[in-house]
């Protein structure tokens, strides 16, 4: 079980920045919307307790993993980025196809608005406190998840952490400067490729994980990702339907 | 005992939610890829049949969904 390469360490790093960027806009959605309907107060409360409790989870979960044979770690790890990219590439897949509504951040944003009007305006806020918390817990969760798993079969936890981190400070840096306009970013295209990135690691690691030697070894990983993507746009492109000339009658 | 039911709704959404057939499909993969492996030693078989039954779960989910909507 080879330590990855340098593409390895670099798709690795680019499939932990676009699933943590995704859910790091979500988040952010959440926390705006309580901030400028509820104000920043306890909006930013929420938030730092959020993170105040990821951090523990980090430090409690994070170490036992070392113990973890590899093997075994790369089976349970494979299987849940295989569950998981399935369930973002399969969303992907129907969003392009137009059976599914694209995710929209200005409703989430609307929504939490609608949703915090209700209750009356205060120094400090519970239900703002509550929004912001839960909005970043629940998506910080899934960040976590995605930095532990993929970090740990990889043995390249520093480059995952690294990763998600710089999605953190992108994040940021761009949710100040457009606040609003989240909608913008182009969710659909994001979790396309982490879909299939995550069920091309999960492939490549349950494999690992019961033994079995890839061809090209961690190129078997880019491989998947490049077959898995090819196959999508044939598909997305089957499935879509065309629309209907229109007769013109001179 | 609030948190635990929560986190535990939390998991139930992360890992099945409403595509149960892909959880199903992720169980499968590694049960059918280590039985080939360790009973029959197909090694050549498992590198081949292992990304075509993933591929092959998410197009067959993605199906079932627009049969689902057209019907």
């Amino acid at each position: 079980m080879s330590a990855l390469s340098t593409s390895g360490v670099l798709a690795l790093f680019g499939t932990v920045f676009l699933a943590s960027a995704v859910e790091m806009v979500e988040a952010l959605t959440i926390v705006v919307a309580v901030g400028i309907t509820k104000g920043w107060r306890s909006a930013l409360e929420g938030v730092a307790v959020a993170l105040l409790a990821l951090t523990g989870l980090v430090v409690v979960f994070g170490p036992a993993l070392a113990s973890v044979p590899t093997a075994s770690l790369r089976i349970v790890v494979g299987t849940v980025l295989l569950i998981f990219g399935l369930q973002w590439w399969r969303k992907a897949i129907l969003r392009s196809i137009g059976l599914k509504a694209k995710h929209d951040e200005d409703a989430i944003f609307a929504e939490t608005v609608e949703e915090l009007q209700k209750s009356p305006a205060k120094t400090r806020d519970a239900a703002a406190f509550t929004m912001a918390f839960k909005g970043v817990f629940l998506e910080g969760i899934e960040v976590i998840v995605t930095v532990i798993t993929l970090g740990s079969a990889a043995h390249r936890l520093g480059v995952a952490a690294t990763a998600a981190v710089s999605a953190l400070v992108v994040v940021a840096a761009v949710g100040l400067i457009v606040t609003r306009q989240l909608s913008n970013v182009p969710e659909n295209a994001m979790k396309m490729v982490v879909g299939i990135m995550a069920a091309s690691y999960g492939t490549f690691w349950i494999g690992e994980g019961i033994g079995l030697n890839w061809p090209g070894k961690d190129f078997a990983l880019l491989a998947f990702a490049l077959i898995y993507g090819l196959l999508t746009w044939v598909v997305v492109l089957s499935l879509t339907p065309r629309e209907q000339p229109v007769a013109v009658t001179s | 005992m609030k948190f635990v039911r929560g986190f535990g709704k939390f998991l139930f959404e992360f890992f099945i939610g409403d595509t149960p057939e892909l959880f199903v499909l992720g169980v499968a993969v590694l049960a059918i890829a280590s039985a080939l492996l360790h009973f029959l030693n197909a090694q050549a078989l498992v590198i081949v049949l292992l990304p075509l039954m993933v591929f092959g779960g998410v197009l067959g989910s993605v199906l079932l969904e627009r049969r689902r909507k057209s019907g």
